[in-house]
């Protein structure tokens, strides 16, 4: 399988930009330590054996953020040093993203599995540019990206339009209920199996994708009106871990 | 031809409604579409389902009721599409550049003119968003046209598959009805939409009992033209014809499906598309044998798979 194009973790966000603009695939990826060797993996570890959830930060800092999600999630004054640490990677990813286009930038966690992300897509935004930075700590597979001319765009959007609305449903029971998506959809069999292999009626070749190295900082580009937007995919592997994913999004009008 | 009530509106609507997209498709023949409707308003139906934009649809219809002197007995339930194309209902679109009340009063003015009736039964929202309740002037511009006896009242339309979308609104108190797509294949709306239909007084218009087509039987088919030709690529169409025949077991699938959508006590009226007085005799004797028994629709629940 091919890989990324990678970026150290100490690059400036121009070089992340530039690689970015010359990835055709628009995805590249910045190894990262491993869940072990991270100084808040006992605080990681323990939110995720909690119920999932997922949270928004909107106007909050990530250190205001995780205080609450600790204090509710674990109780109060839980894990302070750890989550202070956390706090300070998710606020240097936020301001790194953000430079990326000029903007600040948004930031949300969550530690549910929502299934509707196995199906390829692309995210859209209505800005002139816009990335997405993934990294999600703890899961065992990697996010998978494929070429844009990999799928057939008008039967992405007839599948869509029947799925689209059975999936968001679909992600809102996992998140609600904590049920196992094989139980959930139990009635439609070639659906899940579709998810299972990654294998979708609208994918030209299925193999022809590029597997995010597990553990890894990753960054797409997101559809605007400007420019095409890489199509990703998660992997059915990560249904049972689907780890503590911090998903930073900038957009802007700038060039 | 049963009526039934359509919700808080105090109107009474025949069992099914034509869906007149079809009638008027390039591909169909004039004639028999006349035909048709005439039949249809003969045999007791009068209530008629249609996009106000479709303006070949709307003068088809026109045309009919007034040769039939049929403009002041029949219910229009009308749908006003979103002013910016959409593959998806979207709630980062405001309902302000989606719905506009002027978009929404040129649509319903200019249907009335079409079909040369005074007012409409029901004027909805084609797509909906849950996020769009509290925003625009859509509201405000329905209660308006209701007050100058344009429209008897107003709801929305939900998008396939997407029931729950419609449950803020409904349960809102703000809405007359809601139409949902319900079939043998999506019975999704029966587990929270309609008993909350019922609850409030919301009318249910229920759409699409053949899912556009596979439950409908052979001699409903598409041409290459016509949007469903691309929805049902190799893939779906196969699972779907192969979910269609299991239903043998039980029945035809047509009647089946038709009376299966009429079951449930909360739905006021089932819009199915018709093209030939053919499908329209047929729909008509399914109807004749009414509501399915409860250990019918018991083994039906087995065969849902879009929800």
């Amino acid at each position: 399988m091919a890989e990324l194009a990678r970026f150290p973790a100490t690059a400036a966000a121009e070089t992340v930009r530039r690689l970015l603009d010359e990835s055709a695939i628009g995805a590249i990826e910045s190894l990262r330590p491993p869940l072990d060797d991270l100084p808040y993996r006992d605080f990681i570890r323990t939110l995720l054996r909690a119920q999932g959830f997922r949270l928004d930060f909107n106007r909050l800092e990530p250190d205001a953020a995780l205080a609450m999600v600790a204090d509710r999630v674990l109780g109060p004054g839980s894990f302070l040093r750890e989550r202070a640490l956390l706090a300070e990677d998710i606020a240097a990813l936020a301001d790194f993203t953000g430079k990326l286009v000029g903007a600040r930038a948004s930031v949300s966690i969550r530690t549910y599995f929502a299934p509707g992300d196995l199906v390829w897509h692309v995210d859209r935004l209505p800005e002139r540019n816009a990335f997405r930075l993934l990294w999600p700590i703890g899961r065992p597979a990697g996010m998978r990206v494929t070429a844009r001319d990999n799928v057939d765009a008008a039967r992405h959007r007839a599948f869509m339009y029947r799925e689209h609305p059975l999936l968001c449903r679909l992600d809102t029971r996992v998140l609600r209920t904590g049920t196992p998506v094989e139980k959930l959809w139990a009635h439609r069999p070639a659906q899940l199996a579709a998810m299972q292999s990654g294998r979708f009626p609208f994918v030209i070749d299925p193999d022809a994708e590029i597997a995010v190295t597990p553990g890894a900082v990753s960054i797409h580009r997101v559809e605007t009106p400007e420019r095409p937007g890489t199509w990703h995919r998660s992997s059915w592997a990560n249904r049972q871990s689907p780890g503590f994913q911090i998903v930073v999004t900038a957009a802007s009008d700038l060039p | 031809m049963r009526s039934r009530l359509l919700g808080r509106t105090g109107l009474t609507v025949s069992e099914i409604a034509i869906g007149t997209a079809r009638l008027a498709a390039p591909d169909s023949d004039p004639a028999e579409a006349r035909a048709t409707i005439a039949m249809a308003l003969d045999r007791g139906v009068d209530t008629f389902e249609i996009d106000a934009g479709d303006h070949e649809a709307a003068a088809l219809l026109g045309r009919v009721l007034k040769a039939e002197g049929a403009t002041q007995r029949v219910h229009i339930l009308a749908r006003v599409s979103p002013r910016v194309p959409l593959d998806l209902p979207s709630p980062h679109l405001h309902a302000d550049e989606v719905y506009p009340g002027s978009h929404i009063r040129a649509g319903t003015d200019a249907l009335l003119a079409s079909l040369g009736v005074e007012r409409l039964a029901i004027q909805q929202l084609h797509m909906w968003c849950p996020e769009w309740l509290g925003e625009g002037d859509w509201l405000a511009t329905f209660e308006a046209l209701r007050t100058e006896g344009k429209i008897a009242g107003f709801g929305v339309s939900l998008f396939d598959h997407d029931v729950d979308a419609g449950l803020t609104v409904v349960a809102s108190g703000e809405i007359d009805t809601v139409q949902v797509m319900y079939n043998l294949f999506d019975q999704g709306a029966a587990e929270a939409l309609f008993p909350n239909s019922q609850r409030h007084d919301v009318g249910v218009i229920a759409r699409a009992p053949f899912y556009y087509g596979p439950l409908a039987g052979p001699g409903r088919n598409y041409t290459k033209k016509d949007w469903r030709t691309g929805y049902f690529y190799d893939e779906h169409a196969a699972e779907t014809r192969e979910r269609a025949d299991r239903l043998a077991e039980i029945g035809p699938a047509p009647a089946l499906a038709l009376r299966f959508s009429l079951s449930h006590p909360a739905i006021s009226t089932v819009a199915t598309g018709i093209r030939t007085r053919a499908q329209l005799e047929a729909d008509l004797a399914a109807l004749e044998q009414g509501s399915l028994d409860p250990d019918t629709r018991a083994a039906l629940a087995r065969h849902a798979w879009l929800c």
